[in-house]
């Protein structure tokens, strides 16, 4: 105990902030018990630090901060990517998916001239894949816990309940999302990585079946009706959950993107 | 897994209490921003250097102060205004006072408001704003504290009896201020 043995100021601050073992904290609160005046100067800190504590602890970040930071990221693999030729980053060029980018802007050119007005659904969701893998479209909060997108979508005008889902068990993490819309639609998108930098890409908004064109390979899994599309590289995997349509798109292989969302679809 | 995804998994869950401890030390939102983008770019860079296992938390604000004091630091360091003894002494006064002049009062000590509470903290030198931050709101141990700020784990000590102090003194102030403990402005 200190040599102020009367009144063992050091020692109060130390239970108070949990640093001392079983003897000594015993040795010290058997103290505050017969010392008024230690037992008040402990209360009154306990006091300040709680709220401090409170008052002071972190607020919700904007959420521009957290998509700026993961920008940042992704700029700095570019960069050390460039420095580092023979690499395969994720989110970034590698010539099978420049490839694939130009198959599927000449796909989207051939639809606009065809149809004017807006591209399918799958082409739209097949789109909003390649954005977010060239870093065109960013996520607007990194989060890696499947609540708190469900509460940044609430609170940013998703009316619909949403479904983010944990695939951890599936190796595949989650990064974040953003509120997007598809075919003017406001949509909950969220993003996941997985081994080998497979993304998957996973949104929701209110739609139904009708909304997807023909030309689906239609699977049935648990009394639920998957409609799968293929657009170059990728899988697109739509399934209805109530009024609200789901979609998992990857570039990861055909099967396991199919097998993930029979994995998650809710039955309605 | 590969090292972008390690770092997201460690780092990214801490960016609410980085932006957090980047606004407290900066005051400015746009600082803020910098501060956590700069703190996350160069803690990439180096995530070799990080120990997994070990709190990240504590590195990222390693470097985060860092960050602070090289590059976004405009005041001076001031000086604590208030001697140690004069602390301790008006600390000590606060904390007999109200009992000796509210005989009749309930015993329970009126609440802090969060505004008062970020006044009196505001007020506070950098010094101990910073171990305030990085112990009480944050959880950082004293010997976590001391590696981010670089200094003695016995200053980590000391700064943060002398805040919670000075706070305890600022904030017992307002309440007389605003007429809570009545009595006690006419003890004096």
């Amino acid at each position: 105990m200190s040599s102020e043995s009367d009144h063992p100021r050091d020692e109060i601050q130390d239970l108070l902030d949990g640093r001392l073992d079983g003897s000594e904290r015993a040795r010290v609160e058997q103290h505050l018990e017969t010392c008024r005046e230690c037992r008040r100067e402990w209360q009154t800190l306990a006091r300040v630090k709680s709220a401090v504590a409170t008052a002071l602890k972190a607020k919700d970040v904007p959420s521009d901060v957290a998509a700026e930071t993961v920008a940042a990221l992704d700029r700095e693999d570019r960069t050390e990517e460039s420095r580092r030729p023979g690499a395969v980053p994720a989110l970034r060029w590698r010539p099978a998916a420049v490839l694939a980018l130009a198959a599927a802007l000449a796909a989207i050119a051939f639809l606009v001239l065809r149809d004017e007005k807006s591209p399918t659904v799958p082409d739209a969701v097949a789109r909003d894949y390649s954005a977010l893998r060239e870093g065109k479209l960013h996520l607007q909060i990194g989060a890696d816990e499947p609540r708190a997108l469900q509460r940044f979508f609430a609170a940013h005008g998703i009316a619909f309940k949403t479904n983010v889902f944990d695939l951890g068990m599936m190796g595949y993490r989650l990064l974040g999302g953003r509120v997007h819309t598809v075919r003017g639609r406001p949509s909950a998108l969220f993003v996941y990585r997985g081994e080998q930098n497979k993304i998957l890409v996973c949104q929701m908004f209110e739609g139904s079946e009708r909304d997807l064109p023909r030309g689906a390979e239609v699977r049935r899994h648990g009394g639920i009706s998957f409609f799968v599309y293929r657009r170059d590289a990728r899988t697109l995997v739509f399934w209805p959950e109530g009024k609200v349509l789901c979609v998992l798109t990857s570039d990861a292989d055909a099967e396991e993107v199919i097998a993930l969302a029979f994995a998650k679809a809710v039955p309605t | 897994m590969e090292k972008r995804a390690r770092f997201e998994a460690a780092a990214l869950p801490h960016l609410k209490a980085a932006y957090n401890m980047a606004l407290r030390l900066t005051r400015q939102t746009e600082d803020a921003r910098d501060v956590v983008q700069e703190t996350y770019l160069r803690a990439y860079r180096t995530f070799d250097n990080f120990r997994p296992g070990t709190n990240c938390k504590a590195w990222l604000f390693t470097i985060l102060y860092s960050i602070f004091v090289n590059r976004y630091r405009k005041e001076k360091r001031e000086p604590a205004t208030l001697s140690v003894d004069e602390l301790e002494e008006k600390f000590h006064r606060s904390l007999v006072a109200p009992e000796r002049t509210e005989p009749g009062a309930t015993g329970r000590p009126p609440e802090w408001t969060d505004r008062e509470v970020e006044l009196a903290f505001d007020e506070l030198p950098e010094t101990f704003r910073e171990v305030v931050l990085l112990v009480d709101v944050e959880e950082l141990t004293y010997d976590e504290a001391a590696a981010a700020l670089g200094c003695p784990i016995g200053t980590i000590r000391s700064r943060l009896s002398r805040a919670r102090k000075a706070l305890y003194v600022a904030l017992e102030q307002y309440a007389r201020r605003t007429g809570y403990l009545k009595g006690a402005s006419e003890q004096k």
